[in-house]
């Protein structure tokens, strides 16, 4: 069974039951679960988490730092799209000029006690956050049911937890500094 | 689980193939040891050579087929949008501790 029809049949469960599933489940390899097929020697694909998306970016970097990104951006071709982890459903990512991979731009780069603030890049996986904002001192209020998203995906899309008392991943923003297609850095 | 990545991570130079780069161990760290330094998750464990003999039997075009699209719980590319095949490749040695050796007929 491939994972995004596991996803359909499933899909009253939610993400999350499918997730638990799919991990304990005992399907054969052979049958693709992918909608583009691995070829030995091209360059690979972009997928999603669910299968359900795809693309074959014709540029795709992957900047270590702000300098990096937006020297990227200022000469960056066609449709520009960042992606963090992939676990959108939703044809958000794919683009196939320029895909920007958020990977390396992952770490906590300042932080203020006083205010109990981080300035966080947004390629940082909450999996790893924890462990830096534990270095400081200081931790996220809540978080979505898994720590797979990046920090970027997770504001840009405001995935949330439970609670009725806590505010979604964006709205633990306070500032934002956005680099734009053409170099511009704002904020 | 962050003290078990750094002696995962200083075991890797023990290895007889490539040694990954030290942007390939950063992807490493971000994006598969999330998995595969922990049993729970389902993943072959960095480090330990039982788990990883029969993924090897497979042969290399096999795994790289499951890195890439994906197997069960293994995320298409492991979540890595900044890999490239080369890259994969060397993730998937340095996870499994040696060479991925091409199918035998
Ligand atoms: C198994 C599973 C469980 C889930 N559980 C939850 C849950 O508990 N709660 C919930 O709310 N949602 C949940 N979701 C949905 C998921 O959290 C959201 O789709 C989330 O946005 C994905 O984050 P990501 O890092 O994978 O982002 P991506 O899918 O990679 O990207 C999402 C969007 O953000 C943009 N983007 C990414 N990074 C940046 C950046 N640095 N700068 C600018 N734009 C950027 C992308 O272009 C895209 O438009 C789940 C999804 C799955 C597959
Ligand atoms: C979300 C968890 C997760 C992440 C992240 C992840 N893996 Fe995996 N990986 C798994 C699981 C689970 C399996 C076992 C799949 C099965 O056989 O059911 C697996 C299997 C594999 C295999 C064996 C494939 C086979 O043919 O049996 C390789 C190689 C591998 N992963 C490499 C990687 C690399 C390289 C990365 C990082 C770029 C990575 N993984 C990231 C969970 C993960």
């Amino acid at each position: 069974m491939k994972r995004r029809d596991f996803l359909r049949s499933t899909g009253a469960l939610g993400a999350t039951g499918a997730l638990l599933a799919l991990g304990g489940c005992d399907q054969p390899s052979t049958e693709p679960q992918s909608p583009i097929a691995y070829e030995p020697g091209k360059p690979v694909p972009w997928i999603n988490w669910a299968g359900n998306q795809s693309c074959q970016p014709q540029h795709r970097p992957a900047p270590a730092s702000i300098d990096e990104l937006v020297s990227v951006l200022k000469t960056a071709k066609g449709t520009v799209r960042a992606v963090g982890a992939g676990h959108s459903f939703s044809a958000v990512v794919p683009t196939d000029d320029t895909l920007i991979a958020t990977d390396l731009l992952s770490g906590v780069i300042d932080h203020d006690p006083v205010t109990n603030t981080a300035q966080v890049l947004s390629g940082t996986r909450l999996h790893d956050l924890g462990y830096r904002l534990a270095d400081i001192g200081q931790a996220l209020p809540n978080m979505p049911d898994m720590a797979y998203l990046a920090l970027g995906g997770a504001i840009v899309n405001c995935a949330h937890a439970t609670g009725v008392n806590f505010g979604s991943m964006g709205s633990y923003v306070n500032s934002l500094r956005l680099a734009t297609v053409g170099g511009i850095f704002v904020g | 689980m962050r003290l078990l990545i750094l002696i995962l991570l200083s075991a890797i130079s023990a290895y007889s193939h490539a040694a990954p780069t030290e942007r390939q161990l950063r992807l490493l760290s971000v994006n598969c040891l999330q998995c595969h330094a922990s049993a729970h998750t389902g993943a072959p464990v960095m480090g330990n050579p039982e788990a990883w003999q029969p993924i090897l039997a497979q042969g290399k075009q096999q795994i790289m087929t499951h890195v890439v699209e994906g197997l069960r719980g293994m995320p298409p590319l492991g979540y890595c949008s900044a890999c490239s095949e080369a890259d994969l490749v060397t993730l998937s040695e340095a996870l499994a501790g040696q060479a991925l050796p091409e199918a035998t007929p």
